[in-house]
């Protein structure tokens, strides 16, 4: 075979002269060439393979490192900025709760707002300073509005000896305030327990409960919501006057002498008519105002350790690590979504590209053997 | 390691242009599609016009990506392809006419070639000469010869294997002559 090897390439064929001179011609009309010098940079044709095995670290590396510095930029604010809002201080109002002060009347327009409000934990310790502001610092109810008052309080105890005592004075506290238990849930195990305790207080009576409440331990956490009810009295008060004037002017009808009896008949049941839904509307606002009259106290009294009080801040560290795993986290939903959506066509696409490729091989390759 | 381009511009000593590269490549062209068609008029015709398409797209040549010679023989491939299938759907209209086939003409692939090795050329299908031109001929190496086949490496080599296996039993005689 070597010798036909060698055979075939001495006696290579080259071009007949017609053919060089029709090749030079053709060369002479070739512009100046386009390129003076060797360009730069060429890409070089590197495999597909290559591509995926630098190209994915590559990706990975950049995912990584622009949550990493999304979460050092957005880590950046100190601690102390999301602390929770302290709650406004409101003054010594008296029991009564008549004499207000501006402050306590910005409390009020405040307490339209049907939001929960929220004081911040008391720091282990400072026990009975921790008591006193907490109870100072929580709105109170204004007098000259109807208001929903709610509280809950988690407080925590020394242990559980104190659990059974603390409930009791709870429920005694409600007591002696001209109040009522609504309900108590009471559960201790040997070195733990827990008690919930819901009482209802006269409204005026809020200030003295929030105090003694404080008393019983070390708050941990509290929550008060103050929700409007005025709105609600006031329209079906309005509602109750449109209905007194409607009897009114049938009142004045029926003392008409000249009334036949079929329109008597019908004024008359109109009339009890609207008796009924005038006293049904009566009803509806002797409860509101029933409602208002009480504060309601939730009271989860609790002995457990460290993991009831609140968790301190997260330092810079976490709050980088959060920012920068939130990233990460969207990043790869996004994605999963593109992939999940362009994924099919891209793949669609990519097989009738092959499909046709290697058809048109094969139709070559087969034309070549034919020839 | 030098690129084919830097090879050939060490050669010459000069830039590569389109005229340099036609005057250094034009046998290899005309070799590759004679080997190709198996008809030495049809083999001029088409090394023209592959120099003609290749003056239109010497902008395009790129010669960090392959040497000038490979560009070229892809270009005479494809014209020489283009007739094949242009020559099929002719010869299927003739047939179905009831016309008359044309002879081929007496083939001379190289001076020098032995009367037997030339009738066994002859004798190989176009494919299997077209291998035997690219990397015996043409002495082309497997990767360039491969990527101009559209085949892989492997491939390239085995046809090859191939195409010299006949090609021996054909001058012998031992393929049933």
């Amino acid at each position: 075979m070597t010798d036909l090897v060698n055979e075939l390439r001495f006696a290579r064929p080259r071009a007949p002269e017609a053919l060089r001179e029709r090749v030079a011609e053709l060369a002479a009309q070739a512009p100046a060439p386009a390129r003076a010098s060797r360009p730069a940079f060429v890409w070089p044709r590197i495999p597909v393979r290559r591509y995926v095995l630098v190209g994915a670290p590559a990706v990975l590396a950049l995912a990584f490192g622009y949550a990493a510095v999304h979460g050092i930029v957005s880590s950046g604010s100190p601690a102390d900025e999301r602390a929770a809002v302290p709650l406004l201080r409101s003054p010594t109002v008296a029991e009564s709760g008549r004499r207000l002060s501006p402050l306590a009347q910005g409390n009020t327009a405040r307490a339209l707002d049907k939001t929960p409000v929220w004081a911040a934990p008391a720091p282990a310790g400072a026990l009975s300073s921790a008591k006193a502001g907490s109870a100072r610092a929580a709105p109170l109810p204004p007098s000259n509005r109807l208001q929903n008052y709610s509280a809950s309080m988690r407080i925590r105890l020394g242990g559980v000896d104190g659990l059974s005592d603390a409930t009791v004075r709870a429920m005694r506290i409600a007591r002696n305030l001209g109040g009522y238990i609504v309900s108590v849930q009471y559960g201790s195990g040997r070195r733990e327990g827990e008690a919930y305790v819901t009482v209802r207080v006269p409204v005026q009576r809020v200030q003295r409960a929030l105090m003694r409440y404080s008393g019983l331990g070390t708050i941990v956490a509290q929550n008060v919501r103050i929700q409007d009810l005025q709105e609600g009295v006031d329209r079906l008060e309005r509602r109750m006057d449109r209905i007194r004037n409607q009897m009114a002017r049938i009142d004045a009808q029926l003392k008409n002498p000249n009334l036949d009896a079929t329109e008597r008949e019908i004024l008359e049941a109109k009339r009890e008519g609207l008796v009924e839904i005038l006293r049904g509307l009566g009803r509806q606002r002797g409860a509101t105002f029933r409602r208002a009259q009480f504060a309601t106290f939730s009271l989860n009294l609790t002995t457990g350790a460290q993991k009831d009080e609140a968790a301190p801040p997260p330092g810079r560290i976490e709050r980088m690590l959060d920012d920068a795993g939130s990233v990460l986290v969207q990043e790869v939903a996004w994605t999963l979504f593109i992939l999940t959506v362009a994924a099919p066509f891209v793949l669609l696409l990519g097989l009738a590209w092959w499909g046709a490729r290697a058809a048109r091989r094969a139709s070559d390759r087969r034309l070549l053997e034919e020839t | 390691m030098a690129t084919p381009w830097t090879a050939e511009r060490e050669a010459s000593g000069e830039e590569l242009t389109f005229a340099a590269a036609a005057e250094r490549h034009l046998d290899d062209v005309y070799a590759y599609l004679l080997y190709l068609t198996g008809d030495r008029e049809l083999a001029g015709d088409l090394t023209g016009e592959t120099f003609e398409r290749a003056l239109r797209r010497w902008r395009r040549f790129e010669p960090g990506r392959g040497s000038a010679r490979t560009w070229l023989c892809q270009l005479a491939r494809s014209s020489a392809l283009d007739h094949f299938r242009s020559e099929r759907r002719r010869r299927r209209r003739e047939e179905a006419a009831g016309g008359l086939e044309r002879e081929k003409a007496h083939v001379v692939f190289g001076e020098g070639l032995s009367a037997e090795l030339e009738a066994a050329l002859r004798r190989l299908s176009a494919a299997e000469r077209e291998v035997i031109a690219l990397r015996v001929v043409l002495d082309l190496e497997v990767e360039p010869a491969a990527r101009l086949l559209g085949i892989s490496k492997t491939a390239c080599t085995t046809r090859l294997s191939r195409a010299l296996g006949k090609l021996e039993r054909l001058v012998k005689g031992d393929d049933g002559d």
